[in-house]
């Protein structure tokens, strides 16, 4: 099973490589792009600090990471773009193939039309945007070219061993640390803002909004319901804020299952951040090789959750939170 | 302009009346409320009572409710062949096209991804005309998305009457708008399951329920959302129920109203 990792800076590469990352995705945000569409974002990060912003710097990426043979994804992985965008997106395909990028993540199925349509030889992997909840939908996407599917958040494990079951020739990537959105990527057509609780309410991520709650009752009095979901609202709030989710605990079953990569969220993150989240999971993945028990896997890794991040286990912060009842 | 009545509890039927042609039933959003067989079995059979056209809706669906599905399309695909079907789930697309050609696919808007979030209404004014055309729009405005649904059979796709408008019409495809109610988002860590258990408080994420969400309407408001944001079940919604004049002029061919909120 491989590290997926994320990369901003040139300066990352070698160190996450080093820490551990077998693959390594990114965004590129051009001049261009951010002054045409400013708030209608190339790749579901509309800040600069969380992309390369010129094609030398990622070219520069491309070349490190394959000096250590690690390939780059880059992300066009927007919900829809429009045909007014498209001679941009072409350009940017063509020149992303040229530069040496792996593979392209997309979520839009007319993006994937059109890499079908220009031929390109990088690999194509389906954003969680893509909405694959079934073995059915992972088809539809392997039919048009797809060669990896990056699951959505919301299945659980046993819901992943059904799609890893009835399918093949097609790799399975999961999520595994950071941003546990919590509403369906793919179906969530809030604009997405800025993931900074310091920020204006205009621009931040409308899920970490502090709603006032109200409830309507069908037959009786909601007292109960009211406290509850106050409480909830604001757990909904801090999920996207990314106080450290994480579903380290499940690489035991997804090494089971035969899932290829798992992903770690954070495009924008601080350089020390990005290198102990891969280090993190280097060192479970090192375990796993020494063929531990399901229990006493959970068990390391729930120590070094707390030891790397300096807080408990939480199960609103755990990605698959049926783990936490084994 | 046709006009269709959407419900997704058969108790609702009492809006029907000689105004609609055609009935929408089932639910867009959670397969926890897939239609049950016998409930499909109903309407179908009150649609034959009125003489009037019937769409089943679908949600997205993991292996066990894609699997429920296949068993629904069965018994729509005997009992009543030429139905329309919307998904929402480009998997249930796939299984329409290898076994229920009978059934005629209808794209739902969960898979049209246009931005709906209220909140842009309080910049709109202020971006480019390029980043405004980009938020009236989805990739159903390029030819290859269009040409690849028809070739999948399909010719309808849905909408919803967002705040910031839609340009319209979409060459080769006819166009459905819902009215009042129009999807933001969606979930399976439903806030709304065991919303009243203190015992669950925390569990945020996909757990059991006891369908609360046919109890538990929620209110979520916010200084810069510029209108009330309804959380009902898994999914939240706003209201509007402003409709340009020229539906029909700009290849609107159906309103699909929902008396109750779709949940």
């Amino acid at each position: 099973m491989k590290v997926l990792s994320p990369v901003d800076k040139v300066s990352e590469v070698e160190p996450l490589i080093r820490a551990g990352a077998d693959e390594l995705y990114c965004g590129l945000l051009t001049e261009d792009w951010h002054n045409q569409y400013i708030a209608g974002s190339i790749n579901r990060r509309p800040g600069g600090g969380a992309n390369f912003t010129t094609f030398d710097q990622l070219e520069e990426c491309v070349n490190i990471a394959h000096s250590y043979a690690v390939p780059i994804f880059l992300t066009l992985n927007e919900h829809y773009y429009i045909e007014r965008q498209y001679p941009y997106l072409r350009d940017l395909i063509r020149k992303s193939e040229t530069i040496g990028v792996d593979s392209l993540i997309i979520a839009d199925v007319a993006i994937l039309l059109l890499l079908r349509q220009m031929g390109t030889g990088m690999k194509v992997v389906v954003s969680t945007g893509g909405t694959a909840f079934n073995s059915e939908t992972v088809k539809f996407y392997q039919d048009l070219g797809a060669s990896r599917i990056i699951l959505p958040r919301h299945l659980t494990i046993g819901e992943i061993r059904h799609i890893a079951s009835a399918v093949k020739g097609i790799e399975l990537e999961t999520f595994i640390l950071n941003s546990r959105c919590p509403n369906v990527d793919g179906f969530c057509t809030f604009h997405h803002g800025l993931a900074d609780r310091s920020i204006d309410l205009l621009y931040r991520n409308a899920c970490m909004l502090p709603y006032d709650v109200s409830v309507a009752v069908e037959n009786g009095a909601g007292d109960m319901a009211e406290r509850i979901s106050v409480r909830r609202q604001r757990i909904w709030e801090l999920i996207h804020v990314d106080d450290f989710p994480c579903g380290a605990c499940a690489l035991f079953d997804f090494s089971e299952l035969g899932i290829e990569s798992v992903k770690i969220v954070g495009r924008g993150n601080q350089t020390d951040r990005k290198l102990a989240d891969v280090r993190f999971l280097r060192s479970l993945l090192d375990l796993l090789s020494q063929r531990p028990t399901k229990q006493e896997f959970y068990a390391v890794a729930r120590r070094r959750y707390q030891e790397t991040y300096k807080r408990p286990c939480r199960i609103y912060m755990c990605y698959y939170p049926e783990v936490m009842t084994v | 302009m046709e006009h269709a009545l959407f419900i997704t509890r058969l108790d609702h039927l009492h809006y029907w009346n000689g105004g609609f042609s055609r009935l929408y039933f089932g639910n867009e959003f959670c397969e926890r409320l897939l239609l049950t067989p016998e409930e499909l079995t109903a309407a179908i059979r009150f649609t034959f009572d009125k003489g009037i056209e019937f769409t089943m809706v679908t949600p997205y669906v993991t292996e066990t409710g894609l699997n429920r599905v296949e068993t629904l399309f069965d018994i729509l695909a005997n009992e009543k062949r030429g139905s329309e079907v919307v998904f929402n789930d480009y998997g249930v697309l796939r299984l329409m096209r290898r076994r229920f050609s009978n059934l005629v696919p209808v794209m739902g808007r969960l898979l049209n991804k246009m931005k709906r979030g209220p909140r842009l209404m309080m910049v709109i004014d202020s971006l480019p005309e390029t980043t405004v055309e980009y938020f009236r729009n989805s990739s159903l405005t390029v030819p290859l998305m269009r040409e690849f649904l028809m070739g999948y059979g399909v010719r309808r796709v849905e909408l919803d009457n967002v705040l910031q408008g839609t340009d319209l019409p979409l060459d080769g495809l006819l166009v459905s708008v819902y009215v009042p109610y129009a999807y933001v988002t969606t979930t399976r860590m439903c806030l709304t399951a065991s919303c009243d258990v203190p015992e669950m408080e925390e569990r945020v994420g996909v757990f059991p329920c006891q369908r609360e969400c046919r109890k538990y309407t929620f209110g979520l408001t916010s200084e810069i959302m510029p209108v009330l944001l309804i959380r009902k079940g898994n999914t939240i919604f706003f209201e509007n129920h402003n409709l340009p004049d020229d539906l029909e002029a700009r290849g609107v061919s159906r309103l699909v109203i929902q008396p109750e909120i779709p949940m």
